[in-house]
């Protein structure tokens, strides 16, 4: 399907790009949040992404699945935006968390509702090292597998590994700080 | 780490399974492809720029050339002819002037005319 839409891009059809359009913003918009942590900057991250996806779509080779190519120019981006911005997320210190802790943070979160549990994970990613979240974001919800975060990411693969470890640390550590009560709606 | 063990102590899997996306759907389309329009007419009009200075370049180069075999000349012409050689010499130099700056859109006599 991709590659139909890509060659009448690349016949002239401009309108034909409103396909990867619809089908990929979503995804971008949460790649590209979770490590810029701002919707609007977000935003802007996702436009330009796509703009320059236009302009080098001859680069791309079809070989390749569009949606890992589309996916790596918006990390970059990514990435460049928060460098200009000088936001640098890195992790202070090292952190572990206890079995027990976990067990009892898992069983909190469980107790959550699918749209209060979106607002926490929306939360706590907001707190977490851009490039744990991203990790976070194409591990756990876009479902990616290792080869395909590499392939995005362009990180090795014991980078990936690593900042996969500390994400899950980060992300147990912000939910510890966090209070699930808030999220929990009343009736 | 194989995949495998992580899962196992992995409860963030099973967290996670029902979450397709965590922030709320956007609508860019609009917005994109007004960008991407803007950026194609910006295109346009780099390429126009570049024909024009091109244009401009082999004018400026075919004038001075003769400017250069005009003043060539000036040693061994007399007074009558030396003056002629030198004020067609200043002309050309006004007229090369004259297209660089209309061609880079300075639009000179344009605003002249808006002025008086």
């Amino acid at each position: 399907m991709d590659s139909h839409y890509i060659d009448e891009v690349l016949k002239g059809n401009s309108n034909a790009f409103s396909y990867f359009i619809k089908t990929y913003q979503n995804k971008a918009f949460g790649v590209a949040v979770s490590i810029v942590k701002s919707e609007d900057d977000a935003k802007d991250v996702v436009q330009d992404s796509f703009v320059a996806a236009y302009s080098s779509l001859h680069k791309f080779r079809v070989e390749s699945k569009f949606s890992t190519w589309f996916y790596r120019i918006v990390v970059n981006k990514a990435l460049q935006f928060i460098k200009q911005e000088k936001r640098k997320h890195e992790v202070v210190g090292e952190y572990s968390i206890s079995d027990g802790e976990r067990t009892a943070l898992n069983d909190a979160i469980g107790q959550l509702e699918k749209q209060e549990l979106k607002k926490l994970i929306k939360a706590v990613f907001e707190k977490i090292p851009a490039k744990e979240a991203l990790v976070l974001q194409l591990f756990y919800i876009d479902e990616q597998n290792m080869v395909e975060i590499e392939a995005i990411t362009m990180f090795t693969k014991s980078n990936v590994k690593v900042l996969l470890h500390r994400g899950r640390t980060s992300f147990y550590k912000v939910l510890k700080e966090q209070n699930l009560n808030e999220y929990k709606y009343y009736e | 780490m194989n995949i495998n063990i992580m899962n196992k102590e992995d409860h963030l899997k099973d967290i996670f399974r029902e979450i397709d996306n965590v922030n709320d759907p956007i609508d860019l389309e609009e917005r994109v492809l007004g960008a991407i329009a803007t950026q194609e007419s910006l295109q346009g009009k780099i390429g126009h720029y570049k024909a024009k200075a091109m244009m401009a370049l082999k004018l400026s180069v075919g004038l001075i050339a003769v400017l250069g075999i005009l003043f060539s000349f000036s040693t061994n012409v007399r007074t009558m002819e030396y003056s002629i050689v030198t004020y067609t010499a200043v002309i050309l130099t006004l007229i090369i002037l004259f297209i660089q700056l209309e061609i880079s859109r300075t639009r000179t006599v344009k605003n002249h005319k808006i002025t008086t």
